[in-house]
């Protein structure tokens, strides 16, 4: 019964993994590092647009060829990649898709036969597959997104949408203080996993759960006056301005004017 | 519960993030008006909080375990308007840097988990308060509640895919199951497993709070915030 601790534990890990492999990454000179954030951010959520009006499996397979070309020359491990984005748009997704390929969802042609009224539908399957890669791509592009630039960067570029003040600096304060309760967690659970003797029962997982999330309340309370003190004694007045450092360049240009090319294609060969 | 990027059609998910616009600006001003310079950093910290306790897993009879949202416990302690923001912000980082969820799929997510589930949870809270009922059952009751009522717009939304967005033949292109498929699967699996971690994890925080006497903290904010002079 402690397989919640353990759990927990690993899902932090993945957490603190996810962002010193994305700092690796951002790190090695690839396609997508070379680009402007800003660019970056923009180009990829039009080209997820563009990905979920998609209809048939040959524009998904493109778009697939595509996101894996951009991995690679992003020096992202394809690997490591293809698991990770598979996880969700593949397994989780494939699972709750099957009982759409049957005919008892949806009719349709007979492509193979349980039994004479229980049989896979030629439509159920393609939509199915067509389903799987676009939930694919469109967290491809992100996962890619995410790898290639530094985290605090894609937060910084964000203030381009000109979103209200509230939310970028909340927005941008969030992301450090989330691997500070982050570490306090991890702690808290590693400290009753080590104390742990025996079986405990799951009554006794949930108070300790209850009483975890309780501590880390507490802590952030303790935590945020401290850093509303840190803030005012280095000058803050509730304006809160942060140093960007944005420059398009030369490689922005050929992306866009790549990317443009690309699109025009894909409509003019109407897939 | 995050419904990932590719079930809901791009119409649909321009449409929830309409929806969440009015709620966020209305938001920004209830908070700009009601909280000073010292509850930026609160809310962001409030944000890495709802970030950090989505990641629990909670044991459930029969060796399994789940995920509390903590939508409810975030209302009570910074009011519903922040909680909404900064559930938004934690949904945000999760799509953008983790990739769970999508950004599509954000105007839909923020609309059950950062919108519904905090202000009917909320809204149960107080409603059982004025009934008399204490503090921790009000609050698990809240919670229950809120969920609940998120799975339920889930679900709604899932379920219009077909009946919105198919092909000529009638092939759903999205989500493929209706509403009479999607709202029970959802509603079972929330009304008998989701809903009651949420209700007991809820409750026994407030509860514990009480007992080491920090009940202040649920409060501390949120009577300030609803110009409560408590």
């Amino acid at each position: 019964m402690d397989n919640f601790l353990e759990k927990t534990i690993l899902s932090i890990q993945n957490a603190f993994e996810d962002m010193f492999y994305s700092d690796t990454i951002s790190a090695k000179k690839g396609i997508m590092q070379s680009l402007d954030t800003r660019i970056k951010l923009v180009s990829v959520f039009i080209l997820i647009i563009i990905v979920n009006f998609g209809k048939t499996i040959p524009f998904m397979t493109i778009f697939f060829i595509y996101t894996l070309l951009l991995a690679y020359f992003s020096k992202i491990s394809l690997k490591a990649y293809v698991v990770r984005v598979s996880a969700v748009s593949i397994f989780f997704t494939g699972i709750v898709l099957i009982p759409s390929l049957f005919n008892v969802v949806k009719e349709g042609q007979p492509l193979v036969y349980f039994t004479k009224n229980f049989y896979i539908t030629k439509e159920g399957l393609e939509s199915a597959i067509v389903f799987m890669m676009r939930s694919f791509i469109s967290l491809s592009f992100v996962y890619i997104l995410a790898l290639s630039t530094k985290w605090v960067e894609i937060l910084k570029a964000l203030r381009i949408f000109k979103l209200p003040h509230i939310f970028t600096a909340t927005l941008e304060m969030a992301l450090r203080y989330i691997f500070l309760l982050l570490e306090i967690a991890i702690n808290m659970f590693l400290a009753r996993k080590s104390r742990n003797v025996g079986k405990s029962d799951s009554s006794e997982g949930r108070k300790f759960v209850a009483s975890a999330m309780a501590n880390v309340l507490i802590k952030s309370q303790q935590l945020s006056d401290d850093v509303y003190n840190a803030m005012v004694s280095r000058g803050y007045k509730g304006e809160y301005k942060t140093i960007t450092t944005f420059k398009i360049t030369f490689y922005d240009y050929i992306w866009i004017g790549f990317n443009i090319a690309f699109l025009f294609i894909l409509w003019y060969i109407h897939l | 519960m995050h419904i990932p990027e590719g079930y809901l059609s791009p119409q649909t998910c321009a449409v929830m993030g309409a929806a969440m616009v009015p709620v966020l600006t209305v938001a920004a001003k209830k908070v700009n008006k009601s909280f000073d310079k010292r509850d930026v950093p609160a809310m962001a910290i409030g944000s890495a909080f709802a970030f950090t306790i989505m990641m629990f897993n909670v044991p459930i009879p029969g060796g399994t375990t789940s995920h509390a949202i903590g939508a409810t416990l975030l209302a009570i302690t910074l009011g519903p308007w922040a909680a909404s923001i900064s559930l938004t912000i934690a949904l945000f980082i999760q799509a953008l840097l983790f990739g769970d969820g999508g950004i599509l799929a954000l105007g839909a997510n923020s609309f059950n988990i950062a919108f519904i589930a905090p202000f009917v949870g909320y809204g149960i809270y107080k409603l059982m308060l004025s009934l008399k009922l204490n503090k921790v059952i009000s609050s698990a009751i809240g919670g229950y509640v809120g969920i609940n009522a998120a799975a339920l717009a889930t679900a709604i939304e899932l379920g219009l895919q077909p009946l919105l967005f198919h092909t000529a033949n009638g092939t759903p292109l999205y989500f493929p199951y209706g509403l009479n498929v999607a709202i029970p699967a959802m509603m079972f699996a929330h009304l008998t497993v989701a809903g009651i971690v949420e209700a007991v994890i809820t409750g026994l925080v407030v509860y514990y709070l009480q007992k080491v006497e920090e009940e202040s903290i649920l409060y501390k904010f949120s009577y300030r915030l609803r110009g409560d002079n408590r």
